[in-house]
């Protein structure tokens, strides 16, 4: 049977699916454009009509989540979306700025460095734990810096932290290259040491706590592999919300 | 556009329909209104526009808009003076004098700290509350119940030291039925219940 002509131009996009709002910008007097993190088709940007109304406002915010109902009558097209909250949303955190800022920082990262219409149901997955972490102000730094390292495993930068670069050897891994991301050990990095980024225990497995100095010590490194790997070939900086959050961490001495 | 009007008539309706509330076809009703009730509507509202942006200015110390500087709240004896509610915009000051519950004085920031627009306190009129707060006993944040508002608010609460500092309640609104509201007003509610 031949296709209606029409029908090869026009490719209709319609989907439901579990998303965190990245961000929300007004436009015009009612509706908002929102950046949508969904779980199964990636980083998607949409309208929302009414989306400034008294009704919605409290849920389109960073790191609010919702079930999304997206529909686009062409791929090429912005898209409009309807969102149904899911949980209390950010409104959670607003006693902690701490994990205010935390939230804000990896909202504004998964904005900036996931290319759109992707899937990563990885960095989904891991923005969940995350914030079910942001409400427990002892862990949730080192949370947030495996989020990062994450983030940078989904889009190709994965840190390998399984073995030395240069021995193979699989014990005192305490650094990491900064030109290939791979760990390096205690012996083997001793005389190249100061040009090398130190690897904090906590980032090797679940089991090692996290000390003092070893926040700053993984922010730095998954800062550094952010910064070179992703955000550089963006032309883009880091965003300002992950320097907002260092500095709060470092006032708070939490680093 | 009015396809027939004059360029007077059209520059009138396109800056009309640049007003939050009106589009271009709305913008065009208002025109015509003012245009045919010209000496009932458009002459005053033409001599209030000008006068208003002739006498309007903002207030070097609390940052509202008024037609004297100081403005008419922070020029008040009967106000106390102790008292300063932080605002995010003029809308806001608006809105608590229209309930009549507070008679402080203001302070209107002109914006939030937004980790996402990368705006910083160097945008806002941060040290101008710095330096206000040091001579009152109590600076109240009026500021909104998001993620920038309460970012904002932890950071002047910070910044203002010494000062105490109260921060709206956050819960049911007045008239709210439970059924109707979100996850998180109920949850912000449950946690701030007070004896009954």
């Amino acid at each position: 049977m031949l296709q209606h002509p029409k029908s090869l131009y026009h490719h209709p996009m319609e989907f439901e699916d579990d998303a965190y709002v990245l961000s929300a910008r007004a436009h015009g007097e009612t509706g908002v454009i929102v950046e949508l993190l969904t779980q199964n088709h990636g980083r998607y940007a949409a309208h929302v009509a009414g989306g400034a109304s008294r009704r919605m406002k409290p849920f389109l915010q960073g790191g609010a989540r919702v079930i999304a109902t997206f529909r686009a009558r062409t791929a090429e097209q912005l898209g409009a979306a309807t969102l149904e909250p899911v949980g209390e949303g950010p409104s959670a955190l607003f006693d902690d700025p701490l994990a205010l800022a935390g939230l804000a920082a990896a909202a504004a990262l998964t904005a900036g460095a996931l290319p759109e219409r992707e899937p990563h149901p990885g960095v989904f997955f891991a923005l969940e734990a995350l914030s079910a972490a942001l409400l427990h102000p002892d862990i949730w730094p080192a949370v947030y810096v495996r989020f990062e390292s994450g983030l940078l495993q989904e889009l190709g930068f994965g840190l390998d932290l399984t073995k030395c670069a240069a021995t193979g050897a699989l014990d005192d891994l305490i650094y990491v290259s900064p030109r290939t991301g791979r760990a390096v050990s205690a012996v083997a990095g001793e005389a190249y040491k100061d040009k090398l980024l130190a690897l904090p225990p906590f980032m090797l497995g679940a089991q090692a706590g996290v000390r003092e100095g070893e926040i700053g010590q993984g922010l730095d490194l998954t800062g550094h592999f952010l910064e070179a790997f992703v955000f550089n070939a963006l032309n883009k900086p880091l965003p300002q919300a992950r320097g907002w959050l260092i500095d709060r961490l470092r006032d708070a001495q939490r680093l | 556009m009015a396809a027939s009007a004059g360029p007077e008539i059209e520059r009138l309706i396109a800056l009309l329909a640049k007003l939050p509330g009106l589009g271009p076809r709305s913008a065009r009703r208002a025109a015509l209104t003012l245009l045919k009730r010209k000496d009932q509507l458009l002459t005053p509202l033409a001599q209030a526009l000008a006068e208003a942006s002739e006498k309007v200015v903002t207030c070097t110390t609390c940052g509202s808009l008024d037609t004297r500087n100081p403005c008419a709240i922070c020029s008040d004896p009967n106000r106390d003076s102790g008292l300063i509610c932080v605002v995010e915009e003029v809308g806001a000051l608006w809105a608590l004098e229209r309930a009549g519950a507070y008679a402080g004085r203001y302070h209107v920031l002109g914006g939030l700290l937004s980790a996402l627009d990368g705006r910083g306190p160097e945008a806002l009129r941060v040290e101008g509350l710095v330096a206000r707060a040091a001579s009152v006993r109590e600076v109240i944040l009026a500021l909104p119940a998001t993620v920038d508002g309460q970012t904002t608010a932890h950071y002047l609460a910070d910044r203002l030291g010494a000062t105490p500092v109260t921060m709206l309640a956050r819960g049911l609104p007045v008239g709210g039925d439970i059924d109707w509201l979100d996850d998180g007003t109920i949850a912000q509610a449950m946690r701030a219940r007070r004896p009954a």
